[in-house]
């Protein structure tokens, strides 16, 4: 029996496989294409057929997939006489128009076999236990990219999602600190900016330099770094900053820490927009024309192993020393921790993963000026840490989600002024949101001090007992 | 002669005007059982504080195991205010962090019973434990820790076997009884591995059946792990049991030591807990 | 020499005045850490209100009414603020308290964001103290040299107030110790209210004196001053009033002596090495005294 579900699992990875490889090889193939398409060069010979056929390279070049579509079905529908359709460019055509959803498919199929899988080796002890959430994680990075497929990448989703990928990273670096901790700091903001300041610096291809550096002569650093080796550099930025503030601040009373890394965000904005920095920042002017993301996978990737990797922590003897100093530091003191070590260990740690937050914010947005990260940034991932509950990893996850889709989406009428009829209807204008916003927040912080999580974390065993208590409570009434 | 553990020479805190330890000095050997009584607000727990390095003495030195963890002299204005009495003392100033002084191998209890207050009773112990691992950030993150928090986590359930709370040990510690909690205290404070373990009125709270078997409790205790014990406390008749010696302190001041016979029968110490009869 | 004074006389005055004014917003944030041992994020937003309040009622009221009504709404606001967003989490954690500070701060900055439209506005010219004098060789406006006499008069009178009369008497004991204060049968509630009111009094009156000066309101214009004047209070030694003082005093002119040396950008960025290096090495302050934590 097991034997036959792994078989089955196999054949399923097989197909998965196959659909994910032809469907990624079409993505670029269409010029050839064209060319196996018309041996005798027909086009050359024929002005409009020419024409049509340019017409679907440049959308093809311009990366529009719609247009691209529909120009290459005039081509092909137009020109039929002239065009050879042999097998092997007929598949591959097909593979080229249909690619999004084959390649949903190929994920899903993939999903199915890791699923059972896991439930052939869940049954095997050790296994047991992670088997569920691996599948689980599979299936939501599975269903982001058939989601991004089927809407588009530019969707208000997938704005949402990918936003909220971030924030959630960096809502749960600082929950570290203030939830597992019990250290107050507002220094996010500053750190983010490091980071997002670091990895742009490091990643502007050479050749853009002379434009982005446009009044600092091309700038001061003449080289670029692969993506990935600038953004773990970027946590290091942050994380060097944290330690140098930490070094002070973190032998004496926590208050202390609430207004140096305030005033020290504030600083870090100032500092960064110095005109003399601007061989290096570019001073007071955007960076931009530095890497960034085609598809939600990559922010949700990043963000989901250093959650991960956070949650690993917390539930590591370091992460039980925090706990103990945010419980009661006299106590955790008298247990033989030491308090400015571990203190300093988690801001250095919640700090890096904010600078790589704060990479990533900059890769989303495409652009980044310091004049940006203000300590209202700040005090809105403080209010999502607080929404999701001080503690709860998982409740930092949801609530920013929640949070990056109501500012961004679902709230976004209340900054439209309305018509309904002749009636227009009060209040509603620019900056209501935020004010209706900053409402809910405080009515939140007030009588739900516990936010949607608590202190508790999200696990399956307590969401089917949620759910199953739902469900006997819907039959009861 | 036996092992000298715990040495206070000549040790004073000064709050502002409130003199709470004045000149105290003190010894406790390997392996004994000392208490140190005195009325409400004599100053003992502040001494308590003086040894795990919570408050730094105005003055005095305290030795561990042969070892100065703390030597102060008089300073800022307090100088002017004890000029003279401490010219002898060695001048450099030596202050310990508690942890550090917990490394050394001195374990406390609260008082106000400080218990970890979200965690379970298992886990405020297994955070006990955390002096004996060896693991660093990335291995303990990594799970690359695997049998030494193994190791951990066998300790923690031994500690909490000896102070009998192995059915208790999933549920949040400030959800126990209060006796429980006291005895999670001390469970928490034996995983640190002590030499010296410092009780601060265990029997606060209890029952005269309870006091009783905390008594032969902490006798046991003893004898499992080989410890050195000192403690406040002030149900008479648990010290009277189980110390072998006891000082006595009022208004911060050492009054009387001795034998827990002597101490009985001293007139100073009669007086300072009943007060003195006007005529 | 009388080319190096009249080059640096500006700044100097610049200083002391910017100064007064921080002391009057710094004395809100120390009297309420005193107290609640609570870093009032509010405190600068208040302080930007009040700005608001006086640039649109003397837009249409003559000025005997729009002042003593932008002092009264203030003094109102920081009132409702501690009934509204303080006062029922009083047994809640510290830290949920400090939250709720910056909630409000955080409505506060959206809803004038939402008021205004976001865009700088001039603040009205008050006569008097916005007309130009001279002193020596430096021009400068009338509020330069009222500011340190004001604050002065004004810290003077607060200090009477806490130590000569009955409230503030309540007000030392609360701050020394709450919950024994609580025992003793003194109203917590009304004290902390008239904490309250006289730091947003201040803060009104302060943020008349400066935008005086800095014409340009914005929503978020007063998040500076007010973290300047939360580090004088630091540096005096929180919870002390003269130290509060002093420490800004100390800040605006030294802020106004690196302006003279050409480093604006740096002028706030000093603020806060300040902070840094009185932390390190004086951690309680100018006056401020060591606490021990009852174990």
């Amino acid at each position: 029996m097991k034997a036959f579900k792994l078989s089955i699992a196999f054949l399923l990875a097989l197909a998965a496989a196959t659909l994910l490889f032809f469907s990624f090889q079409a993505k670029d193939s269409l010029p050839q294409l064209l060319e196996r398409m018309d041996p005798h060069q027909a086009a050359l010979q024929d002005a409009q057929m020419q024409k049509a056929r340019d017409r679907v390279l440049d959308s093809f070049a311009e990366g529009n997939r719609e247009r691209t579509l529909r120009n290459l079905d005039r081509y092909t529908g137009g020109f039929s006489d002239s065009l050879v359709m042999d097998s092997r460019t007929g598949f591959e055509l097909f593979f080229y128009e249909n690619g999004p959803s084959l390649s949903a498919l190929g994920m899903f199929l993939l999903v199915a076999a890791t699923a059972l899988t896991g439930l052939v080796f869940s049954r095997q002890g050790k296994w047991r236990r992670a088997a569920l959430p691996v599948v689980l994680i599979a299936a939501l990075y599975a269903g982001v990219y058939i989601l991004e497929n089927m809407v588009g990448g530019s969707s208000m989703l997938m704005t949402v999602l990918k936003k909220g990928a971030i924030y959630a990273l960096v809502a749960v670096s600082m929950n570290l600190l203030n939830g597992f901790t019990g250290l107050f700091s507002l220094g996010q903001a500053g750190f983010m900016l490091i980071g997002a300041y670091i990895f742009a610096i490091f990643t502007i291809p050479v050749e853009s330099r002379p434009q982005v550096y446009q009044y600092y002569a091309g700038g001061l650093i003449q080289f670029e770094m692969p993506t990935l080796v600038a953004m773990v550099l970027a946590g290091l930025g942050a994380a060097f900053f944290a330690w140098l503030i930490g070094l002070p601040v973190l032998r004496l009373k926590s208050d202390y820490l609430a207004i140096a890394t305030l005033g020290f965000a504030e600083i870090i904005r100032a500092v960064f927009q110095y005109d003399g920095l601007g061989p290096i920042t570019n001073g007071s002017n955007l960076l931009r024309r530095f890497p960034t993301f085609q598809t939600a996978l990559f922010p949700f990737a990043v963000a989901g192993v250093s959650i991960a990797l956070i949650a690993l922590l917390i539930h590591s003897t370091y992460g039980r020393s925090f706990k103990a100093i945010r419980d009661d530091e006299v106590a955790a003191e008298a247990m033989g921790i030491n308090l400015y070590r571990h203190k300093q260990m988690a801001f250095v740690i919640s700090s890096f993963f904010a600078g790589i937050g704060g990479a990533l914010l900059a890769m989303y947005q495409t652009t980044v000026q310091a004049a940006a990260f203000t300590s209202a940034m700040t005090y809105e991932i403080l209010l999502i840490v607080v929404i999701g509950g001080m503690g709860s990893l998982s409740g930092s996850v949801m609530a920013s989600f929640l949070f990056v889709a109501a500012s961004e989406w679902w709230l976004r009428f209340l900054d439209n002024e309305t018509m309904m009829g002749s009636f227009r209807v009060p209040l509603l204008r620019s900056g209501f949101r935020m004010v209706a916003f900053s409402v809910v927040i405080m009515v939140v912080v007030l009588f739900y001090r516990q936010g949607i999580m608590g202190d508790r974390e999200l696990s399956i065993a307590r969401l089917t007992r949620w759910l199953g208590r739902r469900g006997k409570g819907g039959r009861d009434g | 002669m036996a092992e000298r553990v715990l040495e206070l020479q000549h040790v004073t805190m000064q709050f502002g005007g409130v003199v709470a330890v004045d000149n105290l000095s003190m010894h406790i050997d390997q392996g004994e059982i000392v208490a140190l009584i005195g009325p409400n607000g004599a100053g003992k727990t502040t001494a308590f504080n003086c040894i795990t390095g919570v408050y730094v003495p105005t003055a005095g030195q305290v030795r561990y195991q042969g070892q100065v963890i703390v030597s102060a002299q008089p300073q800022g204005k307090m100088k002017a205010l004890y000029a003279g009495s401490y010219k002898d003392f060695p001048s450099q100033r030596v202050t310990s962090t508690p942890d550090a002084i917990t490394k050394l191998g001195v374990a406390r209890t609260f008082q106000n019973i400080r218990l970890f207050k979200t965690q379970t009773a298992f886990e405020n112990v297994l955070i006990a434990t955390h002096l004996h691992r060896s693991s660093n950030l990335f291995t303990a993150a990594l799970r690359l820790n695997h049998r030494e928090e193994k190791q951990l986590r066998e300790h923690a359930l031994k500690m909490l076997e000896a102070v009998g709370l192995m059915d208790e040990k999933d549920e949040l510690a400030t959800s126990l009884p209060y006796g429980k909690q006291r005895r999670l205290e001390i469970a928490r404070a034996l995983a640190t591995n002590p030499k010296l373990l410092l009780l601060d009125e265990p029997a606060a709270g209890m029952n005269p059946q309870e006091t009783d078997a905390l008594g032969q409790f902490i006798q046991e205790v003893r004898e499992r792990f080989d410890l050195t014990i000192f403690l406040i406390e002030h149900h008479m008749d648990l010290v009277m049991d189980i110390s072998e010696r006891i000082y006595v302190i009022d208004f911060g001041r050492q009054i009387a030591t001795g034998l827990p016979q002597e101490i009985q029968d001293n007139p100073d110490v009669v007086t300072a807990y009943l007060g003195v009869e006007e005529e | 020499m009388t080319d190096f004074i009249s080059a640096n006389l500006p700044y100097l005055l610049a200083g002391i005045s910017v100064g007064g004014q921080y002391a009057l917003i710094a004395i809100g944030y120390t009297m309420v850490y005193g107290i609640l041992r609570l870093i009032n994020f509010a405190h600068g937003d208040i302080f930007t209100v009040a700005a608001y309040v006086m640039l649109y009622a003397s837009a249409s009221l003559p000025l005997y009414l729009s002042l003593p009504m932008t002092i009264a709404f203030t003094v109102f606001l920081g009132f409702a603020v501690e009934r509204a967003a303080y006062k029922p989490l009083r047994n809640a954690p510290r830290m949920s308290i400090m939250i709720s500070a910056i909630g409000v701060s955080y409505l506060l900055q959206n809803l004038m964001w939402y008021v205004t439209g976001g865009l700088a506005r001039q603040y009205p010219t008050l006569p008097w103290i916005s007309s130009t004098v001279s002193i020596y060789t430096a021009t400068t406006k009338m509020v330069t040299l009222v500011t340190p006499v004001l604050t002065l008069v004004l810290v003077v009178a607060l200090v009477q107030l806490i130590n000569h009369t009955k409230v503030g008497m309540a007000m030392r004991a609360v701050s020394k110790d709450f919950e024994t204060s609580k025992l003793m049968g003194i109203k917590i509630n009304a004290v902390i209210s008239v904490t309250f009111i006289i730091g947003s009094f201040l803060a009104a009156v302060g943020s008349m004196l400066y935008f005086s000066n800095y014409t340009a309101v914005t929503p978020t214009s007063g998040a500076m001053p007010g973290l300047k004047a939360f580090v004088a209070a630091v540096f005096g030694g929180i919870g002390s009033i003269p130290g509060a003082v002093i420490g800004a005093f100390i800040i605006g002119i030294a802020e106004n002596i690196i302006k003279a040396l050409g480093l604006t950008t740096f002028s706030d960025a000093f603020t806060f090495a300040l902070l840094i290096i009185i932390l390190i090495f004086k951690p309680t302050g100018l006056f401020g005294e060591p606490v021990h934590e009852k174990v």
